[in-house]
Order: C-alpha cells, then sequence, then structure tokens
C-alpha cells in the first residue's frame, strides 16, 4: 500500500481524512485536500507463484521447469503464471505482446498516434500564407490524404473532415500552380510567334 | 472498444488534455496537434483519487488587477464592446468555480490529470467514476484474483 501523500507538499494524508466528504487541511502545508479511497488501496501485494512441474504435466514454453497454467491466446503457447499477461479476459505471452506493439495490432498498449488528418490540413493551410511554398505542400496535402485516407482513425471518436478539407486546399492550391504554368507556358509561345 | 468523453479539457499553447472512459479503465488524453498520447489507468487497479485546492495566491490576485486595469484601458480608448466582452471573460474566470490538482493513484504511479482544474468538474468526473472503480474492485474482490498491479496500467 501506498501512502497518500499531498501533491503540494508530500506529506503523508491523516487515514482519518480518507475517505470523508469534506475538503482536510494537509498536514503539512495547510492545502485544502480529499483523497477519494478505493478499494484496491487496502489490498496487499502477493507475489505470482510459480509451481514446479511434475511429471506429466505441461510446461511453460519461455520457462520449461515451471508449470504451464494457460495457453496464449494469440499463439497458443503454454505458459506459467509468470508469463501470463491479463488483457481483460485474455491471456497473452511477452512475445505476443512484443510482436502487437511492433504491428500496432493490440490497440490497448499503444501509447501514442500521429493524427495525420491534422498534419495533411496543417500542410494544406500553414504555408499558404508564404505562399510561394504552396508548390510543394500543396502537391504534399494531396499525397498525405491519400496516402493516410485509409488508416485506423484513432482511438477516439473522429471524423474525416479534416482529410477533406486537406484534399480540397491542396486541389485548390496545385490547380492554381498549373494554371499559372500554362498561363505563362502560352504567354511566351504568343510573344515566340 | 468505445470511448466517452468526460467534462473538463485543459487547453495549452502546444494541444490540449481530455479524459475518456471506457467499460473497464480511463483513457487520459494528452493531444498537441500532429499527435496523441495516451495514458490507461485500469479501474481495477486505481487505488485513490486525490483533489487539492489551489488558493487565490497574490500573485493571481496580481495578475487579475492588471487585467482588470487593462479592461478600463480599452473602455477609456472608445472601445466599449471589446472592454465589455473582457469584462465578460474575467468575470466568468473569476466566478467559475475554484482551480484544484488532481491526481490518480495505482500501485506504482501517481499520475496528474490536467483536464480536471476546477472543482467543480472534478467532482463532478469524480462521482461518474466512483461506481464503476468500485463496482470493478468488488468483482476483482469476489472472483479471489490476484490483486498485483496488472502489466497493462501504464
Amino acid at each position: 500500500m501506498t501512502a497518500l501523500q499531498c501533491s503540494q507538499c508530500g506529506s503523508p494524508l491523516l487515514d482519518g481524512d480518507l475517505g470523508t466528504s469534506e475538503l482536510h487541511e494537509c498536514p503539512g502545508c495547510g492545502s485544502p485536500t480529499r483523497a477519494f479511497v478505493f478499494p484496491a488501496y487496502y489490498r496487499t501485494a502477493t507475489p505470482t507463484k510459480t509451481a514446479a512441474i511434475v511429471e506429466g504435466e505441461s510446461s511453460c514454453f519461455f520457462h520449461p521447469q515451471k508449470r504451464a497454467v494457460v495457453p496464449c491466446d494469440e499463439c497458443g503457447r503454454f505458459l506459467c503464471a509468470l508469463c501470463r499477461v491479463e488483457f481483460g479476459e485474455r491471456n497473452i505471452c511477452p512475445g505476443c505482446i512484443d510482436a502487437g506493439m511492433r504491428k500496432g495490432e493490440l490497440p490497448a498498449l499503444e501509447m501514442t498516434r500521429r493524427r495525420y488528418d491534422s498534419i495533411a490540413l496543417g500542410v494544406a493551410t500553414l504555408p499558404a500564407f508564404l505562399v510561394w511554398p504552396t508548390l510543394i505542400t500543396g502537391p504534399l496535402a494531396i499525397y498525405l490524404t491519400i496516402r493516410h485516407w485509409g488508416d485506423p482513425a484513432g482511438l477516439l471518436p473522429r471524423n474525416r473532415w479534416r482529410f477533406v478539407a486537406a484534399l480540397s486546399f491542396g486541389l485548390i492550391q496545385t490547380g492554381a500552380w498549373a494554371a499559372l504554368f500554362l498561363f505563362l507556358f502560352v504567354s511566351r509561345n504568343k510573344l515566340l510567334v | 472498444m468505445t470511448y466517452r468523453r468526460l467534462p473538463g479539457k485543459r487547453r495549452k499553447l502546444g494541444g490540449n488534455s481530455t479524459l475518456w472512459v471506457s467499460e473497464d479503465h480511463l483513457l487520459l488524453v494528452k493531444s498537441t496537434r500532429f499527435a496523441e498520447q495516451y495514458r490507461r489507468f485500469y479501474f481495477r487497479d486505481i487505488q485513490a483519487i486525490l483533489i487539492r485546492e489551489k488558493r487565490y495566491s497574490p500573485t493571481r490576485n496580481a495578475v487579475d488587477v492588471i487585467l482588470w486595469l487593462g479592461v478600463v484601458w480599452i473602455y477609456l480608448a472608445h472601445a466599449p464592446v471589446t472592454a465589455l466582452f473582457g469584462a465578460a471573460l474575467l468575470l466568468y474566470k473569476r466566478f467559475s468555480g475554484p482551480y484544484c490538482v488532481c491526481q490518480i493513484q495505482t500501485a506504482v504511479q501517481t499520475e496528474t490529470l490536467p483536464s480536471l482544474y476546477r472543482l467543480s468538474v472534478a467532482r463532478q468526473v469524480i462521482d461518474q467514476l466512483s461506481p464503476l472503480i468500485e463496482a470493478a474492485q468488488t468483482v476483482k474482490v469476489e472472483e479471489g484474483s490476484p490483486s498485483e498491479p496488472s502489466a497493462q496500467a501504464t
């Protein structure tokens, strides 16, 4: 059990004040503080026990001397209590966790995600203030939109309006540049004739 | 997995911070303009949520006085609509309740929840979360499962 501490001064909060409905003064700094304590606070951590294998029993894939308790729900390898990692109602081995993190197949382990729709919109709009960079960033915004249109939307609900806006701005900018170059080309040919 | 947004949003220059809740965990999302960072707190692992009310410091009072003087100066500079808008913002800021620091504690970490910076919003969110956390931990005790923190908690 980790003692609850004041976030201002680090003083341990008094047990008598835990779970009460009002703010109490911290014994160290006097800041009004309240702790909402849940049953997990009072539980004591028990070390994971792994049983040694007895003849005829299945052994852990990673620890051949230990008795297997569950199979991995991804790859089917037998796991001892030490190797078993619970994900909700599933048991997964360390190897599958590693593979899942690398491939991004386990959303529960995802720690960060790039927002390509915002990147595409930023690329399409911000350089427009300087005009000239849009010669490159216009097509780049179109590329980013097409490249990442089908990517998973993310953990949180999010629609695709940024992609649509980025594509529109990119097309307008690229079209404007194309029209300008065409105009210059035609004008030059007329002068030569 | 579907997430539901909880009240409170902390906006900063480089992005914002929000809280989301799913069936079995709380998700803290720190968002910059072009990326999102996630931290998960599984209900079964949450030991406590701490709130500390922030007092109105002399520095903050001084800043408020300067801002009010700015509003008066704008009014005197014949821009009454802008001054009214500024005054409304300052009044909202002053009377929308005290500020606080909210932290969540598990067996292995204590993390600040930036989106819960108003006491009233923090209380509202904790009122929503408490039944979910208690239900998850009650089930855990009844099942007799081991109590060590799960590996997913980050």
